[in-house]
């Protein structure tokens, strides 16, 4: 059974919302949904959202706004020394070379305008769908 | 300037029956949560003073403050299995 026809069959068994189903659809195809703003670069995104529709109608759907998310990220600014080389060091075990004490606002800036452009789609072997994207 | 959330809406739509809307005024704690943070501000303030401002306290408590502020416009919709109930929180 393909995507399309397993979107489908969700509506048909009344799992999702027609609404759901059509942004469902057009995230596997690919297609921008009709409410989204241009990718432009120049309108920056409001909210994050995180939908999830699961296979067994466990669906949850969060809308943050990314201020609180600006917000959020000032406060590694007063994270102490000692806790940032640690979190550094941990992710640099993990392979990940990023050092949160060089985190200046403008970078912020730059990851939230980012943001605006990136989409995540899961559609895991059960049918559970997940997906995080940005939008005014 | 930013307003702190006036409004936690919380909506409930049980299976076949019309929703119910449930508003909590927030906007009514405000002057209750200034006179309870009024204190605890002045007092990390004097810690502060009295380290040199070595553990940022007052800067942790405005950051989240502020943080605070940003919480409105978040909405969390819930549908569980096995129910057919819709569960809606909107701070606003």
């Amino acid at each position: 059974m393909d995507e399309r026809t397993r979107i489908l069959q969700m509506v048909a068994n009344g799992k999702v919302t027609v609404e759901e189903a059509e942004k469902l659809l057009d995230a596997v195809t690919g297609k921008e949904p009709g409410d989204r703003p241009p990718k432009t670069g120049t309108i920056l995104p409001d909210y994050l959202f995180v939908k999830v529709i699961s296979e067994k109608n466990d669906n949850v759907d969060i809308k943050v706004p990314l201020s609180l998310i600006r917000a959020g990220m000032r406060l590694t600014s007063l994270i102490p020394n000692d806790a940032m080389n640690e979190i550094n060091r941990s992710l640099n075990e993990q392979g990940i070379s990023f050092d949160l004490t060089n985190l200046r606002q403008e970078d912020v800036e730059t990851l939230i305008r980012s943001l605006s452009e990136m989409e995540v789609n899961v559609t895991s072997k059960n049918g559970d769908t997940i997906r995080v994207y940005c939008s005014a | 300037m930013r307003l702190p959330p006036t409004f936690i809406v919380v909506k409930v739509t049980p299976p076949r029956q019309k929703t119910i809307h449930v508003w909590l005024p927030v906007v009514l704690l405000w002057p209750l949560v200034l006179l309870l943070l009024t204190l605890p501000f002045f007092l990390i303030l004097l810690a502060d003073l009295l380290t040199l401002f070595r553990f940022r306290l007052t800067r942790l408590m405005v950051a989240v403050l502020a943080l605070t502020l940003e919480l409105r416009g978040t909405c969390v919709t819930v549908s569980p299995a096995g129910s057919a109930r819709k569960t809606t929180l909107i701070i606003i």
